[in-house]
């Protein structure tokens, strides 16, 4: 732990234990001891991790943010809050500010008034038992440094519990605001869902930053899906330019349950996606969606991970990018296909376009099987526009911007026309245009 | 309404086309015939617009403008056609959508008002008989999975929904049966009015039964060798393009 950051976490978890008196015992704090060990071990990745090869956010960090600075107290305006909300979405809506889930923006809709949702700290108090076997059930952060930060740092959050047979066609949206009006401001917002069996929800995550000031989002969603779920995730990257990222999304999925996940990126300086599925269960399904349409010095990195444990599952990926001006992508998609999981069926796709000699991405896909019945297959491409396409459209009358645009939505379509909620899409959509105008 | 002045062209510097003379009225069907690597789609492609051909030296005036002036859009507003000989699948963008978005694009440089919904429905689904082609195919991705025959068709379908004045045909036989020539060059025939204009290129006459020629034009090496009437295309079908390459290299 040579670097000045990993000190700085280390003292904040003395300070918190200060703190915490009473609380010390309870599951969030022993998840958090945990991961402070591991983290003293590791550290923070470095600028040789092979993790973080390609997104030095370790170095990036300590350059741009002072780490001891607290946050200072949020205010944000209805108005601000209200105009940032995607439109015409039903459906309940929790609102974060700085970390603190917000009761005045917050609204539940009738539909949802029997799903739980509450604060961390007060949910591990009711029920510390089964809080813990949940939220303790991710033990990896003893592989990342950022999953180790957040845990062991986690004083506030919210849980999200979703009964057993409940069916809603509403969505869940979540929005983390910071608010940086006034100075920089560091995030670690903290999610734990549960999903009862044969249950359904779609969820939203959307951050926002209110002010002109570097915000620092390290987020952990994590996901626990009950037997014969059907659950989305739809994650919105659509923040300021200055804005910094790691966003950590963990989900078990237990037997025959499917769960798709799709993650957008449009904007931000710096954003690593660690999007991790353990599929624990037979005939589960995981769909993996991911579209990034960037430009200026936007990074985005997008790594994603699905383990598969029990046997005749399915996964399903694929992650398309736009890249234009000097923005980076990077894409790592890791199958881990166990000895157990016989007769499963693993297929991974990306595919990039740079509109601009500037732009850059590193792809790797990394398959490990250890079964020997499994269908498993990967691609991957980068280029521009086919030559022959644009043409033809334009042998059309189809003038050469336009041409350019019907090809460049087809291409994003693939992954858009996923998302299954139509007021989303439209809205992503309209999104897109605007990128790509 | 087409005039081709000793026009050469290459490509990385190869030269393909060696001076091409021709001139097409409105009215009139030019059949373009050769041998394979003669350069006819090379014509082809330089007249609709394709940007990796060079022109080294000589003029096409179309409807009294130069057409190098010209952007390949501009060529098709202005009413040039080619049916492609490998027409491109585009995935993610639908027949309907496409072609409302180029019909909509002329209509716009015209002067006309864009197409409303119903009447662009109304429209394709008039068309469609045309070729005898199945609604389905129209909502699908571009050309994406369908067969040979549903290409060409889908081209001639696009043709009959633009409205060009000149026409280029580039192999559209070929690949198909002749039961499939038959339904194309049938939709063709429909199209041809006094005041439009076609170019047939291909290497078979099979295509000029149906549709048929006022000239048949034999391109050899990137020359036009020998130009006549229909009967033009019997003979080379029944002696093949020997007799003409050897004439060429006599008079040469």
């Amino acid at each position: 732990m040579e670097s000045k950051l990993n000190q700085i976490i280390l003292d904040q978890f003395e300070s918190l234990e200060e703190r915490l008196n009473g609380s010390k015992t309870l599951p969030v704090h022993e998840a958090g001891k945990e991961a402070i060990e591991s983290l003293k071990v590791r550290g923070l990745p470095g600028n040789k991790d092979e993790e973080y090869k390609f997104t030095r956010l370790t170095s990036f960090l300590e350059k741009e943010l002072d780490f001891n600075l607290v946050n200072a107290n949020a205010n944000i305006s209805k108005k601000a809050i209200n105009s940032s909300l995607l439109k015409g979405v039903e459906g309940s809506v929790l609102v974060f500010i700085n970390d603190h889930l917000s009761s005045e923006h917050t609204s539940i809709h009738p539909d949802h008034e029997d799903i739980l949702i509450k604060d961390l700290r007060e949910s591990q108090r009711e029920s510390p038992e089964s809080f813990d076997h949940y939220f303790r059930k991710n033990q990896s952060f003893k592989r990342d440094g950022f999953l180790a930060w957040n845990t062991a740092l986690t004083e506030e959050g919210v849980h999200i519990q979703v009964r057993k047979n409940k069916e809603s066609k509403k969505p869940i949206s979540l929005y983390f605001f910071s608010d940086t009006q006034s100075q920089q401001v560091i995030n670690k917002p903290r999610v734990l869902i549960e999903l009862g069996e044969n249950s359904e929800m779609t969820f939203i995550e959307n951050f926002i930053t209110v002010g002109d000031h570097i915000s620092f989002n390290n987020s952990v969603v994590e996901i626990i899906a009950g037997k014969a779920t059907r659950g989305n995730y739809i994650k919105i990257q659509n923040d300021r330019d200055n804005t910094v990222q790691v966003s950590t999304t963990q989900i078990y999925q237990p037997d025959s349950s499917t769960f798709s996940c799709y993650t957008f990126t449009f904007s931000g300086k710096m954003i690593r996606n660690n999007l991790n599925f353990v599929i624990d269960g037979e005939g589960a399904e995981a769909n993996i969606y991911g579209l990034y349409v960037t430009k200026g010095a936007t990074h985005v990195d997008n790594h994603t991970t699905v383990d598969h444990c029990k046997p005749n599952s399915v996964s399903n990926e694929l992650y398309k990018g736009i890249m234009n001006e000097h923005s980076r992508g990077v894409f790592n998609g890791k199958i881990f296909v166990r000895q157990a999981a016989q007769k499963t069926n693993a297929f991974q796709t990306n595919n990039n376009i740079l509109l601009s000699n500037d732009a850059t991405v590193n792809t790797k896909p990394q398959l490990e099987i250890w079964a020997d019945d499994v269908k498993c297959s990967h691609g991957c491409t980068t280029g521009q526009l086919d030559k022959e396409q644009i043409f033809y459209l334009r042998s059309r009358g189809i003038d050469k911007d336009s041409a350019l645009t019907l090809l460049l939505h087809a291409f994003a379509g693939a992954v858009l026309n996923r998302v299954p909620i139509q007021s989303v899409r439209r809205q992503l959509e309209q999104r897109i245009t605007e990128r790509l105008n | 309404m087409l005039k081709i002045k000793d026009l050469r062209a290459s490509i990385e510097d190869k030269e393909i086309l060696k001076g091409i003379n021709l001139e097409v009225k409105a009215g009139e069907v030019h059949a373009i015939m050769g041998p394979n690597g003669s350069g006819k789609s090379t014509l082809a492609s330089v007249l609709a617009g394709r940007e990796d051909y060079e022109v080294t030296k000589g003029s096409v005036e179309y409807l009294g403008q130069d057409l190098f002036e010209m952007d390949p859009e501009e060529r098709a507003r202005e009413g040039i056609f080619m049916a492609f000989q490998y027409p491109v699948e585009i995935p993610g963008v639908s027949t309907t959508n496409f072609l409302k978005t180029a019909l909509n694009q002329i209509r716009e440089h015209r002067g006309e008002e864009r197409l409303d919904a119903v009447s662009f429905l109304t429209l394709m689904k008039e068309k469609m008989k045309l070729v005898d082609l199945d609604q389905s195919l129209l909502s699908r991705s571009l050309n994406e999975g369908f067969s040979g025959g549903e290409k060409k068709r889908n081209e001639i379908f696009q043709m009959a929904m633009l409205d060009p004045k000149l026409s280029i045909l580039d192999e559209t036989d070929s690949g198909l049966d002749i039961d499939a020539v038959k339904i194309v060059a049938d939709g063709v025939n429909k199209l041809k009015t006094k005041d439009n204009a076609i170019i047939v290129v291909t290497h078979y006459q099979r295509l000029l039964n149906y549709i048929i020629p006022d000239f048949v034009h034999v391109l050899v090496n990137g020359k036009i060798v020998k130009s006549g009437g229909k009967e033009l295309a019997l003979k080379l079908e029944d002696q093949g393009y020997d007799w003409v390459k050897e004439e060429a290299e006599a008079t040469a």
